[in-house]
């Protein structure tokens, strides 16, 4: 009865925050043409524009005997101003011809477009609504007075960060070229790495308001096509005001929302990108975002870092076992002590028994409860270090390390091994930083665990972990499924060879599955010393 | 999808009731904070003046705080590292109950490094007071055996150094021991297993407190040889060495040799130790007992006007006959206590087990006259670092 109860509350509550869907997607779809008065178009225009400071509305007269007169509408600040004096008005008002020979009935868009304009992107349009479109993405209306069309004339050009190392994802050895805001920056990088026709990217905006481009990117018949459609029907099913970042559509669009796992996967490298597509997962680009998404994003993900694949094979695969043993590490350190510690003090061999006595001697706190505030003040620290401009940040480290580590042992409050295993936990869990969240919920999870049942509760908690995670799929792919042996095992606690790996992973490329001819390099050694 | 959303929402609550109850209200069961505990190192039992009793001594260790301003003032004064506890009572759990009053933390076994039965109290019998170390789940068979050579509670209120605590030093020596043989690794399961073989004698080494310079400290020398669960005697250091190489198992063992000419140290390594019980067509029984193994030169002295390849012969005759006199040594005096002190009883049970059903009868007959032939060849395969000695070459 109570649960029911319970159930219907928090059912109502979250009936309350859904909101009905808005029906005016549909209203601003309609089409409505151009009218061949000029005039009548520019008002239009500034109807719906409002006084709009950015908008500007540019009329010019040309022709042999100014006869022509026509509009050049754009929004200032997307625009580059330059491209528009060299490539539309200087060819139009300097080309006294226009009109010689040709009557202006017989003059078209057409003509202009082909004969006088000097620009590399023009599109005729004739509905309005496009042409709204185009000017809101930096693009150039150029309307003639007495035509029902309009030319639509790229001219973008707008402040934009410079392709430059990222923040996230520092390699020793490897590219360091990062996206950027832009959008087109981002594709072109990722076609500068895969130049194969075969690499597609399917365009589309989302956002009623912020019509945000977004692009799904993937390599034909290397990409599976169940997935590409699970990824875009899930981004056509989106009725969303505003996406402003990947994160958004992240968001929007992951399998288990309520996960401490991602299932969506994100980096901020275009090699990395590259990689990922060429395994056969599928990109989404978003428009001022740097970070592009990838998916499916299985488990092992999480420790494979682009540098794997520039470094030789046996560090690569000491260091991703490093990463897999420091991701235990951060998770089970603190539970474990907190067991060992008041459940299983046999277990401890004797003179370390001792020590830890002897730390925990005149502590007032219960080791949990220790545990607990050690580990929130480290999350408080690092929440804070992280927000700070740097030089600020530093004094919180110092002030933290100093006060958390020392005073707190001194003055009695805290053992000093339980600070020594909350340190070591929160550095471990900087190694894997895209885990980090479910690093520290899962952690804290045990924590509780371990203090109610001891190292009987860590093995429900793990369990429970376990099944989650084989529970888990990301777009259909099994998120644990490259840790359980199979073929893919060759880049997952290790990383083979590249020349070892000949096929991409199994349960997400789709026909074209071949990577690469394996040779022995030994035999290859023996071939070159033969022919010289 | 409605429906769906109601049900995972059920699920969820659920789930977080059962935990919470589960957990919650259970309690955190069998939690124990680490200082709560008393942790109890070691364990010894003396008898008191009612027969029917015993005196438990209980070593607990000491721990302190390890705050920076707190330990500058215990720095100065004399911190033991531990206290001792007495009790008198009919049983062991009963004394640590009664110990338990004057104790604000509970006793905590598990960490028990050694129980030392005092001389008295092993003379009178040991095995009534075995039974809650094999029963007690605090109890672990892995603790070290040991009788004192006169009151448990001497050994254990005994300071010592570089090991404050006495119990843990006393674990040290014993694990060092182990590095010579296996054979000398005696804890609670070895002891046990030994006592409930029908004609095999436990052994129990034996400690004692000596005085040094300006310190006591703890020696374990010499062996308490039981006959069924009383002790009865005890073997010497060098009847010790005897003992070692009629059991084998050894790693390294260093062999001094006293000559008439001089005086030689080495050290025997890859010993191979076969023992092999042997009935002979007429019924006499006997063992016979092979060596091998090889020995490095370490030091010499004396050997004037000889050179090395004179002493190394002379040296490796001395240590074949040093060694079977050891054996003969240990083998005479386990045979005038008549205890079965090496398990041959169980070595003709495993190889004769035929015959066996009538020696087993009269093996406390049988053991005292019991023959070793021994067939030992140790070998010096290894002068050491130099070949001559220094006062050698000055004769020549």
């Amino acid at each position: 009865m109570f649960i029911k109860f319970l159930v219907k509350k928090i059912t109502f509550l979250f009936k309350q925050n859904q909101t009905p869907p808005i029906e005016t997607q549909s209203a601003e779809k309609k089409t409505k043409g151009l009218s061949d008065k000029l005039k009548d178009n520019i008002d239009s225009l500034k109807l719906i524009f409002g006084d709009s400071g950015d908008l500007k509305i540019h009329e010019i007269l040309f022709g042999k005997n100014l006869e022509l007169s026509g509009a050049l509408i754009f929004i200032d600040g997307l625009v580059d101003s330059k491209t528009i004096t060299e490539s539309i008005i200087k060819p139009l008002i300097l080309n006294k011809n226009i009109g010689d020979g040709m009557e202006i009935e017989n003059m078209s868009m057409d003509i202009i477009k082909k004969t006088i304009l000097c620009s590399g992107d023009m599109s005729e349009i004739k509905d309005q609504t496009q042409m709204i479109e185009g000017c809101l993405a930096g693009e150039t209306v150029f309307l003639l007075d007495g035509f029902k069309e309009a030319l639509l004339i790229s001219t973008k050009g707008w402040e934009k960060r410079n392709v430059t190392e990222p923040q996230t994802e520092l390699v020793v050895r490897g590219p360091r070229e990062g996206f950027t805001e832009d959008f087109r920056t981002n594709t072109a990088l990722l076609r500068r790495r895969i130049k194969s026709p075969d690499f597609k990217m399917e365009q589309m905006k989302i956002g009623r308001k912020s019509l945000t481009d977004v692009c799904i990117a993937y390599i034909d018949k290397v990409a599976q096509p169940r997935i590409i459609e699970m990824v875009k029907k899930r981004l056509e099913k989106l009725e969303v005001d505003s996406i402003l970042d990947s994160g958004y559509i992240e968001e929007y669009i992951e399998d288990a929302p309520f996960s401490v796992f991602p299932t969506v996967g994100y980096s901020e490298k275009p090699d990395v990108i590259a990689g990922k597509l060429l395994e056969g997962r599928v990109a989404i680009i978003v428009d001022g975002s740097p970070f592009v998404l990838t998916a499916p994003y299985l488990f092992i993900e999480s420790f494979q870092t682009s540098e794997d694949y520039c470094i030789r094979p046996l560090y690569a695969s000491v260091t991703r076992m490093l990463r897999l043993m420091a991701y235990f590490i951060s998770i089970f350190t603190v539970p474990i002590y907190i067991a060992l510690t008041t459940f299983h003090q046999e277990l401890i061999p004797t003179t370390l028994l001792f020590t830890f006595a002897n730390a925990s001697e005149g502590t007032p706190f219960p080791s949990f409860i220790e545990a607990l505030i050690m580990v929130f003040s480290f999350e408080i620290l690092r929440e804070a270090g992280l927000r700070l401009p740097r030089p600020v940040g530093q004094a919180i480290s110092i002030v933290g390390a100093l006060i958390m580590g020392d005073a707190a042992v001194a003055a009695g409050l805290v053992g000093a091994p339980m600070v020594i295993a909350v340190a070591f936990t929160a550095v471990a869990g900087f190694v894997i930083p895209v885990q980090i969240d479910s690093v520290s919920i899962l952690r804290f999870i045990l924590m509780v665990f371990s203090a109610a049942l001891g190292g009987f509760g860590i093995a429900i908690g793990l369990l429970g972990i376990l099944v989650h995670l084989a529970s888990l799929k990301s777009f259909g792919v099994d998120y644990f499924g490259t840790v359980i042996p199979s073929q893919d095992l060759q880049d997952s606690f290790v990383r083979m060879p590249l020349w070892s790996m000949s096929g991409r992973p199994k349960d997400i490329a789709y026909i074209d599955k071949k990577r690469r001819k394996t040779f022995i390099p030994s035999t290859r050694r023996s071939n070159d010393h033969q022919e010289t | 999808m409605k429906k769906n959303f109601t049900t995972s929402v059920n699920r969820i609550i659920s789930v977080i009731l059962c935990l919470s109850i589960t957990l919650l209200t259970t309690g955190c069961w069998d939690s124990k904070e680490i200082d709560t505990i008393s942790i109890v190192t070691g364990i010894g039992i003396d008898t008191s003046q009612n027969p029917d009793e015993i005196n438990l001594t209980a070593q607990i260790g000491k721990t302190q705080p390890s705050g920076g301003a707190l330990q500058q003032d215990s720095a100065g004064g004399d911190n033991d590292s531990f206290l001792v506890m007495e009790a008198t009572s009919k049983g062991i759990l009963s004394a640590f109950e009664s110990m338990n009053t004057k104790n604000s933390r509970t006793p905590f076994l598990q960490h028990n490094q050694v129980i030392i039965f005092g001389k008295e109290q092993a003379e009178k019998g040991v095995q009534s007071y075995i039974d809650v170390f094999l029963r007690y789940y605090q109890m672990r068979m892995e603790v070290w055996f040991l009788v004192a050579d006169s009151k448990a509670k001497d050994i254990l209120t005994v300071k010592t150094q570089p090991e404050k605590n006495s119990a843990i030093s006393l674990s040290e020596i014993l694990r060092d021991e182990t590095n010579i043989s296996e054979s000398l690794r005696i804890n609670l399961k070895d002891f046990v297993s030994r006592l409930i073989e029908p004609t095999s004698s436990a052994i129990a080494p034996i400690v004692s407190v000596q005085k040094g310079i300006d310190t006591t400290f703890l020696a374990v020398d010499g062996m308490a040889i039981f006959k069924k669960d009383k002790m009865v005697g005890q073997l010497t250091s060098k009847q010790i060495d005897g003992y070692i190489w009629t059991m084998g198992r050894i790693k390294e063992i260093p062999l001094e040799i006293s000559l008439d000419p001089g005086y030689g140290n080495m050290q025997a390594f890859n010993i191979k130790c076969s023992m092999k019980p042997i009935i002979q067509k007429d019924g006499v029984i006997s063992v016979s007992l092979q060596i091998r193994g090889q020995m490095v030169l370490d030091e010499i002295k004396g050997f004037d006007s000889m050179n090395l390849n004179e002493i190394v012969p002379l040296l490796q005759r001395a240590a074949n006959e040093k060694v079977h006199q050891d054996i003969m040594n240990c083998l005479s005096e386990a045979q005038r206590l008549n205890s079965d002190i090496f398990g041959f009883g169980t070595a003709f049970h495993r190889n004769y087990p035929k015959e066996w059903k009538s020696l087993k009868n009269k093996w406390d007959q049988l053991f005292p006259k019991l023959k070793i032939n021994t067939d030992i060849k140790l070998e010096i395969i290894n002068p050491g670092k130099i070949g001559a000695s220094l006062n050698m070459e000055d004769k020549k």
